[in-house]
């Protein structure tokens, strides 16, 4: 089990973050989680401080900045950052259209819909995830 | 002085032969002489000697005096032939003059021989003299009357005197006898006239007596097989010496034929005129404006409908455009615009030239702040004549207004629709966010080990989850509400009263925050509405305006109303935080759309100011920048 993997938690919904790392604790054991409700903070801090492989945990629907408008500022990053984050949308939508839209992104890696269960995250772990 | 006569002398007694010749001798008479004494002798000498005179015994032995005539009678000749017998009785006598002998001289008696021969000569000379005259003469009325009837045209004459008329052969036929059938007299001439000409005719005449001036008139004449001539007739009168009219002298024409083509043509033209009257009328009641242009594309003919619609128009063209091109009219009409007028133009010519059948298409005409729609229908005009078309412009407006309705229609169901998608997502994914929340706090309160604090944390999550659930459902339940209250009956909405009305409600709020509200409804105070949707509009602008205000500046909220040609416009003018319109404006009005992710709000009050004023028939824009304010204009169709 990879215990290098950093997480990355972006969603406004503090509560869902709080649900997420309790269950990448709970299954991953001690993991560095890094927890934003503010889409901003989260770009810099990738920007800033991703230098190993991360896993980002990213919600659409933010009021100051949907998902979408988070990886088209991501998509200008410097490619070694990107080269370390893998990205998986976590949104409670069920919409066909997101998931479409998820898939079509170069840089999204899988679609998940909320709750974030424990065989997805030791599936991502192990880098043997597949939708 | 008559010249060598030759006498055949027929006798077959020599002596008597001897005394006649003797006789004639010794009178003036030059002659030569052939006795014979048979009947073949006799018809060789007819033919030979070509006698003048012939003299006959009246007793031979083969033949008599008798035969001798029947002889000459068949050759056809008529010779002077002279009895001379011994003795003859009276009534012999008559008997051979009558079958054909000119005179007899008894033997007794010859001496009177000679002057018997020559005044039956000179008698014959002057009978055949006269019968060639009178063929002459006859001749030349056969010839006459040949013309008269192939030219069908006679002469009659009425002579003032004996009163007797005399007709022509061709009068007789123009008149309807056969010749003869009837006394030529003026009675007789009036019977075969028509009826309808009788009174005229006997005007004409009357008149001509008054002054002896020739006349002229037309009749007609009535056959027997009731068929009807026209005769032209014209007569004069001739003056004795004293300067007295003594004779009428008529002439009478048949000019049926010219009578009848003329009032064939004449039916022709009045049928012609009927036919292009009968057109002209089909024309007139077409409710399109028709114009009829020849191969140059000026205007020939137009309709009714045409001149009534120039006129309402103001098109300012003589004789409603006839002689005038087309085009040049059509580019005239202000209010077409330049890309119809190419088209038409195109569509025209290839019609008139024959590259197309026929040519439609539909162009709009501003008139008087009244949009008209037409459409245009060219078609071939090509009868033997000439070359053209025909243009039909059907006021299209009615259908025009009804299609673009439906358009406006379909689109705002299509926007309807987009809008319930959009509605069902938003909501779909707001229901779904606490309720998977819930799944996931249960699920770790289920599986895992967790510390007391922890647990705490997540009933609260769990809490605040199912509250924003039900939330949701209200909120739901709010927005469907909205649309189902269409119906609803509406009011008089007083927008002084609505923003009093809301002053009083938050009062602590504007207190609180020392907010500035201020209006002007001067122009217009009032509005026909649904109130509950008014006052909500004005409600969640208002409390946008205080919630969305700016640290350490005045906060003021202007609301305005104006009152605009046919609408009603309100303003809500704030000078609070704003919001970056380039980033957001499209999402601006939706449901559960929130930009600012420190001040308290659900994303719920635009999406329902947006939807009310949708649901009231209205319009919501909203202008704002960043550290200025925000304004939001409403427009209401009145």
């Amino acid at each position: 089990m990879s215990t290098d993997l950093k997480y990355i938690l972006v969603d406004d919904d503090s509560f869902n973050n709080m649900i997420c790392r309790m269950i990448l604790e709970d299954t991953l054991g001690e993991v560095e989680i890094n927890e934003f409700t503010e889409p901003e903070e989260g770009l810099s801090f990738i920007r800033e401080n991703i230098k190993s492989p991360a896993v980002l945990f990213l919600d659409i629907n933010m009021p100051t900045l949907t998902g979408w408008e988070f990886l088209g500022l991501y998509d200008k990053f410097n490619e070694e950052v990107k080269r370390h984050v893998s990205v998986y949308i976590l949104s409670s939508s069920l919409d066909w259209r997101d998931m479409d839209k998820a898939k079509a992104n170069k840089y999204v890696k899988g679609f998940l819909s909320k709750p974030l269960e424990a065989e997805t995250v030791i599936s991502i772990a192990q880098g043997e995830f597949q939708e | 002085m008559i010249q060598s006569l030759k006498i055949l002398h027929i006798e077959d007694v020599k002596s008597d032969a001897e005394l006649v010749e003797r006789t004639l001798r010794r009178s003036d008479i030059a002659f030569e002489n052939l006795v014979v004494d048979t009947k073949e002798e006799y018809t060789k000498a007819l033919h030979e000697f070509n006698p003048d005179v012939i003299l006959s015994d009246h007793s031979l032995p083969s033949f008599n005096s008798l035969d001798a005539l029947q002889i000459l009678k068949r050759t056809g000749r008529n010779i002077p032939f002279i009895l001379i017998t011994a003795t003859m009785s009276e009534e012999f006598a008559v008997n051979v003059m009558k079958e054909g002998a000119s005179d007899y001289v008894l033997k007794d008696r010859l001496q009177r021989l000679p002057s018997a021969v020559i005044n039956a000569v000179r008698k014959h000379q002057l009978d055949n003299e006269r019968q060639v005259y009178l063929d002459k003469i006859f001749a030349s009325e056969e010839l006459f009357t040949k013309a008269e009837l192939l030219a069908e045209f006679g002469t009659w004459r009425l002579d003032l005197v004996t009163n007797i008329t005399n007709w022509s052969a061709g009068t007789y036929k123009l008149l309807g006898y056969k010749q003869g059938e009837v006394e030529p007299s003026f009675e007789n001439f009036l019977k075969n006239v028509h009826p309808d000409d009788v009174i005229e005719v006997k005007r004409n005449l009357k008149n001509a007596f008054s002054n002896f001036q020739p006349a002229s008139g037309e009749y007609r004449i009535i056959n027997k097989d009731g068929s009807v001539r026209y005769l032209y007739a014209q007569f004069e009168f001739e003056l004795n010496e004293k300067g007295e009219p003594a004779h009428i002298i008529g002439f009478n024409q048949d000019v049926t034929r010219s009578e009848l083509a003329k009032i064939e043509i004449q039916k022709n033209i009045e049928e012609l005129k009927a036919a292009s009257d009968r057109q002209t009328g089909i024309l007139n009641a077409m409710p399109p404006n028709v114009a009829l242009l020849n191969e140059a594309g000026k205007i020939v003919a137009v309709n009714e409908s045409w001149r009534k619609f120039t006129i309402a128009n103001n098109l300012d063209v003589p004789g409603h455009g006839i002689d005038f091109n087309y085009l040049a009219i059509f580019e005239k009409a202000t209010g077409v615009d330049a890309s119809a007028i190419k088209r038409i133009e195109k569509g025209m010519r290839e019609v008139i030239t024959g590259a197309r059948n026929e040519f439609s298409t539909e162009y709009s005409y501003g008139s008087d702040n009244k949009e008209v729609w037409f459409q245009l229908i060219v078609a071939p005009l090509r009868d033997k004549a000439q070359k053209g078309a025909v243009v039909l412009h059907i006021d299209i407006t009615d259908r025009k207004i009804s299609e673009l309705e439906r358009d406006r229609m379909t689109a705002d169901l299509v926007q309807h629709n987009t809008d319930l998608e959009k509605f069902a997502y938003i909501i779909s994914h707001n229901l779904r966010a606490p309720v998977a929340n819930i799944i996931g706090a249960s699920s770790i309160l289920n599986n895992m080990e967790v510390s007391s604090g922890e647990k705490e944390k997540l009933n609260r999550g769990i809490n605040t989850s199912i509250l924003r659930l039900d939330e949701i459902i209200n909120d739901l339940n709010q927005i469907l509400q909205i649309k189902g209250r269409i119906n609803e009956i509406k009011e008089i909405v007083y927008f002084s009263e609505l923003v009093e009305h809301i002053k009083i409600s938050i009062r602590n709020l504007i207190d609180k925050d020392n907010i500035e509200i201020k209006y002007d409804f001067s122009e217009v105070n009032d509005f026909f509405a649904l109130k509950p949707y008014l006052y909500s509009i004005f409600f969640n602008l208002i409390s946008n305006g205080i919630k969305y205000r700016r640290q350490k500046v005045h906060n003021v909220i202007e609301i305005r109303s104006r009152l605009l040609k046919n609408k009603i416009e309100l303003t809500f003018a704030d000078n609070g935080m704003g919001i970056d319109l380039k980033k957001n404006g499209d999402q601006i009005f939706g449901l559960y759309k929130r930009f600012h992710s420190n001040i308290e709000g659900k994303g719920m009050g635009l999406f329902m100011v947006k939807t009310q004023v949708d649901t009231l028939g209205g319009k919501i824009s909203i202008k704002s920048e960043e550290n200025k304010g925000t304004e939001f204009k409403i427009e209401f169709k009145i």
